[in-house]
């Protein structure tokens, strides 16, 4: 039977408030939102949630990965390939790219669940990720939230498996982005919320329940989510939902997390589950998506984790503007030689973040050598996975360096078992920077040189989450 | 084999290291040649092989890609020039190709010229710009010049104890220095207070901890040292030269072998000069050093290196004053880079220009009494190529 084995969600460290924004406009302001950082798109998202997802898992049976997105950093060009390879999936994988509607989350799980139900793909990955961007001082500004989700699909250990699923479509417009705008559009909001979202909702929802043969008392939780994070209480209501079952989206302390949020919301949902409950998940983008879950014996292990307990900092307005390339004028940008040719040759450690152990005298390299620098010897070369944790050797703080962030950390790490790596530091306060202290890698953009997102590995400290 | 008084130098110019914005990459190299033909008694005709020293022909105004732009500035053809590249060290990489040659009997009649005019561009666009913009587009991204430099105080200071005031103090002494060196861009004492609280440019490294954009160019002529009095009684003998490559330009940052706390390039580079110059304690022997300070923190670290103290103890060395004027070992009485910024393919040349005054005892205010050895020093990319050349007075 094809489940859901495991949900790794990745929050940004950054917050906008309301009341920052609010004073931004001069009116009142409340909750608060996620930022990605200036050097975080929704394929840096992906990977870090995949690889929280993945974590130690043996990842060679992962057959398929799915990349979900409605701002995904290319319209032309797989982003799932390269989520793939910064989670080092290897090559003989399936990747698709899903992009376009809220709802392409669910129908990339639906579409996962087949494959592995169907027995051609092991393991599936699917990692939804956004960073939509809003019009500055408009509503949905604080509305949106940054986010990634991924989602394990596979037979051994489920925490949740699917009692039947419904998909509705609807040809609407109420949300959308031409490929000329940068900013969402949305029509009507009555419209929107009666016609379209709740419409389709319910008409979903009630499918689903009688297919799966189940009353709306049996449903423990139900994850039920809209463009604006709003109105599902409406919908639960002529459900007959317990009102209590309706799993809140946390909107008002992460904004709505685009394509990433049905999978949040569930994560929550079944770290508050015991086998045996049913779980409705529905999720609305140009029609909707409705299935029943049913918990299984893997949840007690899921429950060990809070995913979407994460440390954070509060981002000033202005910077918020500076990280979504909103202020024009105001530099922070790098105009860096890159080449499309040079970047494919250095994949294996610029994004995979394998090295080269020296068979000779065992040295790690972090450079794409030919010839060990330590022993000579040619051409003969292990290669291995770099871990990613490490501890910082030394540093420098770059003031002159353009970033929307400055200053840049500039860090000498040197990772467990082997092998140092240079790289920024990112997610950090200046003064927090000590030589000797705890690092992470976590894969991030680095310019648009070339016309192209240049990615690469950054390191950040080491966080505690709130208990 | 040790080159130890084989080499005369006959010849030395300098302009004046600043913001020259009133002449281009070939008046700079008129004039320091033109100081230097003129000590020598020769005209460019004479010069039978030339090296030209220009390490960033694109981060200032694309001259120096070529010997070809010596030959047409100095209106001197038909002989072999090459143009030497080689980050920091290149200056006093283009001085170790000459004597080579005369010692291969090729020439008799040489010159070395460095030159780097960086200030046709603002600052930002020249050697910053480099760093930002071109370059590898990932490993290294982030860094400017400074920063290279600064992750070796970091390290230091964690290691040893050493305090940015340390670094502050050598800027105090050598914009000291300079006071009295006429080729200098910046002449006006700076107080302790002024370094540490001048703008951050690396941490810990600030702007006054780091040297100017700078023009300038400065020229050697040399020939064997038999022949040296046919040209001028004044010469001056090379008494010993290392050259060293130690690293790379991305490995250092990238090899958990690199320590951070020393430049072995400049340990090897020495050692070969002190065996060829006979010096056993560097300290004791030579009279004073020109060493490459960029940056402060590359000044303390050099101490070390070169062996004028123990390792660990450069902040010592600072606190006990023996690297200043008057004191036992002074260190960069011309100011060094951070006084007379870092026209970087002359900068190896200038220092072999001050030396050679040094030895010829015209060092006017500068001059240390009765001075018979003096170590020119050069580190160029993350500390990896090194050029240490010992000079001294004719007997």
């Amino acid at each position: 039977m094809a489940g859901i084995v495991d949900i790794g969600i990745h929050l940004p460290w950054k917050r906008l408030s309301g009341k920052e924004t609010g004073i931004a406009w001069d009116r009142p302001g409340r909750g608060e939102r996620a930022v990605a950082s200036y050097d975080e798109d929704s394929a840096t998202l992906a990977v870090s949630a995949a690889l929280k997802c993945l974590g130690a898992r043996n990842v060679k049976d992962v057959d398929a990965l799915h990349f979900v997105s409605v701002s995904s950093p290319y319209s032309e060009k797989s982003v799932a390939s390269l989520v793939a390879a910064a989670a080092d999936l290897g090559n003989l994988i399936r990747t698709g790219d899903h992009c376009g509607s809220l709802r392409a989350g669910t129908s990339a799980l639906l579409s996962a669940l087949d494959a592995v139900k169907a027995g051609t793909s092991r393991h599936c990955l699917v990692c939804a990720a956004d960073c939509r961007l809003a019009p500055p001082g408009s509503m949905l500004e604080m509305a949106f939230g940054d986010a990634g989700a991924a989602v394990l699909v596979g037979t051994d250990g489920a925490v949740a498996e699917p009692l039947a699923a419904v998909s509705h479509s609807q040809e609407i417009l109420d949300t959308w982005r031409t490929d000329e705008q940068r900013t969402v559009r949305t029509g009507d909001a009555r419209f929107n919320r009666v016609e379209a979202f709740t419409k389709c909702t319910l008409d979903a929802c009630k499918a689903v329940m009688a297919r799966a043969g189940i009353e709306a008392n049996q449903i423990a939780k139900a994850v039920i989510t809209s463009p604006d994070g709003k109105g599902h209480g409406a919908v639960a209501k002529p459900l007959g939902l317990d009102p209590k079952a309706v799993v809140d989206p946390r909107t008002d302390a992460l904004g709505m997390l685009g394509t990433a949020q049905p999978f949040v919301s569930l994560a929550a949902a079944l770290e508050d589950s015991n086998a045996g409950e049913k779980i409705l998940l529905a999720c609305y983008g140009d029609g909707c998506d409705a299935i029943i879950f049913e918990v299984k014996a893997g949840v007690e292990q899921f429950k060990a984790q809070k995913r979407l307990a994460s440390p954070t900092a509060q981002l000033g307005y202005v910077k918020f503007l500076a990280y979504k390339r909103m202020l024009a004028e105001c530099g922070g940008e790098s105009n860096a030689f890159a080449s499309q040719i040079q970047a494919s040759r250095e994949a294996p450690i610029s994004l995979r973040f394998h090295g080269k152990k020296c068979q000779s005298c065992g040295t790690i390299n972090t450079l794409s050598l030919r010839v060990c620098p330590h022993c000579g010897t040619r051409e003969r070369f292990d290669d291995i996975k770099l871990s990613k944790k490490g501890v910082l050797n030394t540093y420098t703080q770059e003031h002159y360096f353009p970033t929307p962030e400055p200053p840049v950390t500039m860090a000498v790490v040197d990772l467990e078992g082997g092998g140092r790596y240079l790289s920024q530091m990112t997610d950090v306060e200046a003064p927090e920077v000590k030589v000797g202290m705890p690092v992470e890698m976590t894969f991030r953009k680095l310019h648009e040189g070339g016309g192209f997102h240049n990615y690469c590995w950054k390191c950040r400290p080491v966080r505690e989450a709130p208990k | 084999m040790s080159m130890k008084d084989k080499i005369a130098i006959i010849g030395a110019g300098c302009t004046l290291f600043s913001e020259n914005f009133g002449q281009d990459y070939s008046d700079l190299m008129v004039e320091s040649s033109g100081e230097a033909l003129e000590e020598a008694h020769l005209t460019g005709k004479d010069i039978q092989a030339a090296w030209l020293g220009t390490a960033f022909p694109d981060a200032g105004v694309w001259k120096g890609r070529s010997g070809m732009d010596l030959a047409q500035s100095l209106g001197i053809f038909d002989i072999p020039i090459t143009r030497v590249s080689n980050y920091c060290a290149t200056g006093g990489d283009a001085f170790r190709n000459a004597c080579y040659c005369l010692l291969a009997g090729e020439a008799d009649v040489v010159m070395a010229l460095g030159v780097e005019k960086l200030r046709d561009r603002a600052p930002q666009e020249s050697l910053v710009k480099m760093m930002v913009e071109n370059g590898h587009p990932i490993m290294q991204k982030g860094f400017t010049a400074a920063g290279t430099f600064a992750v070796t105080a970091t390290r230091h200071m964690h290691e040893y104890g050493t305090r940015a005031e340390h670094l502050g103090q050598i800027s105090v002494k050598n914009h000291k220095h300079a006071v009295h060196n006429p080729k200098a861009q910046y002449r006006t004492e700076v107080t302790l207070e002024q370094v540490m609280r001048s703008p951050m440019v690396a941490w810990p490294l600030t702007v006054l901890m780091s040297c100017p954009t700078t023009d300038g160019s400065a020229c050697t002529i040399m020939c064997r040292a038999e022949d040296a009095k046919k040209y001028n009684e004044d010469y001056v003998l090379l008494k010993g030269h290392g050259f060293s490559v130690s690293t790379g330009w991305d490995l250092p940052f990238y090899d958990e072998r690199h320590s951070f706390t020393s430049y072995r390039a400049t340990e090897v580079a020495s050692r070969k000069a002190y065996k060829d110059a006979g010096v056993t304690n560097p300290r004791k022997d030579l009279d004073m050093c020109e060493v490459h300070d960029c940056f402060a923190s590359v000044e303390l670290l050099t101490y070390e290196d070169l062996g004028l103290c123990k390792r660990g103890e450069g902040g010592k060395l600072v606190d006990e004053g023996a690297t200043a004027a008057g004191g036992e070992i002074p260190v960069n009485l011309s100011g060094g880079l951070l006084s007379c910024g870092h026209p970087v393919g002359a900068t190896g040349l200038r220092m072999l220009y001050e030396i050679t005054r040094q030895m010829q005892g015209k060092a006017g205010k500068r001059q240390v009494a009765n001075a018979r050895l003096g170590l020119a020093h050069n580190i160029g990319g993350p500390g990896a190529v090194s050029s240490v050349t010992i000079l001294g007075a004719r007997d």
